[in-house]
C-alpha cells in the first residue's frame, strides 16, 4: 500500500449498492403486485335494474299520485341522497296476493288495499371482476334490497328483483 | 491476515431469505398451498319465498364471491320450486304452495374446493361448511342470500 492511500477495510462498493438497489426494486414491485393482483380498473357498462317497492298502501298513495312521483325521467339516488343511481325509466304496478286459510285449504287472494310498485333503472355502472356492477361504489345486484329515492317517493326498504346489462 | 467480517449487503441478504422462509412456512400453514389431495364438494343453497326472476341473474358456470371480492366456488345447479306456505288458523296448520305466478324456493348448487375433515367439509382448508350455516354470496348480477341444505363430495371430472 502506498504512503497516503487509505485501506479500505468492509463498506460498500458500487457493485453492492446495484445490487442492493435492484433487490428493493423487485420487493417494491412485488409488494405493489400482491396488493393490487386482481384488481382492475373496471369497464363502464350501461345496466338496466327493477327496483321492487312491496306493500305500498294505496288507500293513501293511489297509482296516479305514484306515477306523479315518481315520473319517467326522474333522478333515482341512494337513501341518504349522496350518491345517484341512475334515472328512471318505466314505472309498473303488480297486484299484491296473501295467503290466506279458507274452509280448510290454504288460498291466495289479492290485497286491494295494497299494491306492488315496480321501477326500472336505467344506469351506468363500473363492472370489476369479482366486484359486479357498481354504480357510484354502491353495488346493485338482484336479490339485494335498501332504501331509494325515486323522484319525490322515498322507498326505505326496496328490494331489486333484477339486473341486465344494456351495452358495453 | 485480515479478519474477513460481513458487510451490510451480507446482513440484507440473510434477512431477507429468513422473511421468505417464514412466508413459505406460513402460507403452507394457512392452506394456502394446493395439495394434490385437494377436493370438491357441492354445496346446495337454499332461499326461501323469492322473486323468481332472482335466478335469471345467474348463469350455470358462473364463478360465485363473497362479499370481500374472494372466490367461493362455480354455480353449477339451479333448482326453482313453488314457494311453500305454512298457516296456522286455530291451533291447526295448513301447507300449501304457490303458483307459477307467485314467489318461488330457489337451490342453488355451487362447487366448492376444500377438504372432508372427520366427514367435514373445509372449504380451502379453513372454514367448515354445515348444513343450517348462512352463506352470502355474489354472482356479475345477482346476490344468493341462503342457508346451506345439502354437501356432498363432488365426482371428479
Amino acid at each position: 500500500m502506498k504512503n497516503g492511500e487509505r485501506e479500505r477495510v468492509g463498506g460498500l462498493n458500487g457493485l453492492d449498492w446495484c445490487i442492493l438497489l435492484l433487490i428493493a426494486a423487485v420487493l417494491v414491485g412485488a409488494l405493489f403486485w400482491y396488493l393490487f393482483r386482481g384488481r382492475d380498473m373496471g369497464e363502464e357498462r350501461e345496466i338496466r335494474y327493477t327496483v321492487r317497492v312491496f306493500n305500498v298502501d294505496t288507500s293513501q298513495t293511489d297509482e296516479e299520485t305514484l306515477r306523479s312521483l315518481i315520473s319517467v325521467g326522474s333522478t333515482v339516488y341512494s337513501e341518504n341522497g349522496t350518491a345517484v343511481l341512475g334515472s328512471v325509466e318505466t314505472v309498473t304496478f303488480s297486484t299484491r296476493r296473501i295467503a290466506a286459510v279458507r274452509d280448510g285449504s290454504v288460498i291466495f287472494t289479492e290485497d286491494k288495499g295494497h299494491t306492488n310498485v315496480d321501477v326500472t333503472v336505467r344506469a351506468m355502472a363500473n363492472a370489476k371482476v369479482g366486484d359486479g356492477l357498481r354504480v357510484h361504489d354502491l353495488r346493485i345486484a338482484a336479490g339485494m334490497s335498501g332504501g331509494f329515492r325515486m323522484g319525490g317517493f322515498c322507498a326505505q326498504n326496496a328490494s331489486v328483483i333484477s339486473v341486465e346489462v344494456v351495452a358495453e | 491476515m485480515k479478519e474477513r467480517r460481513g458487510n451490510v449487503l451480507d446482513l440484507f441478504l440473510i434477512l431477507l431469505l429468513a422473511f421468505s422462509l417464514i412466508g413459505v412456512i406460513g402460507r403452507m400453514a394457512e392452506g394456502g398451498v394446493s395439495s394434490a389431495a385437494e377436493e370438491e364438494a357441492l354445496i346446495d343453497i337454499y332461499v326461501p319465498a323469492t322473486e323468481a326472476r332472482l335466478f335469471e341473474c345467474l348463469e350455470i358456470g358462473e364463478t360465485l364471491y363473497l362479499g370481500s371480492g374472494e372466490y367461493y366456488g362455480v354455480l353449477t345447479e339451479i333448482g326453482v320450486f313453488p314457494a311453500q306456505v305454512r298457516l296456522e288458523k286455530d291451533g291447526r296448520v295448513y301447507l300449501g304452495a304457490w303458483d307459477a305466478d307467485g314467489p318461488k324456493d330457489l337451490v342453488f348448487t355451487v362447487r366448492v374446493k376444500g377438504a372432508f375433515r372427520d366427514a367435514v367439509f373445509h372449504r380451502e382448508g379453513r372454514e367448515s361448511l354445515l348444513v343450517g350455516d348462512g352463506v352470502s354470496l355474489y354472482g356479475t348480477r345477482a346476490h344468493i342470500s341462503g342457508r346451506v341444505s345439502g354437501v356432498e363430495r363432488a365426482e371428479k371430472d
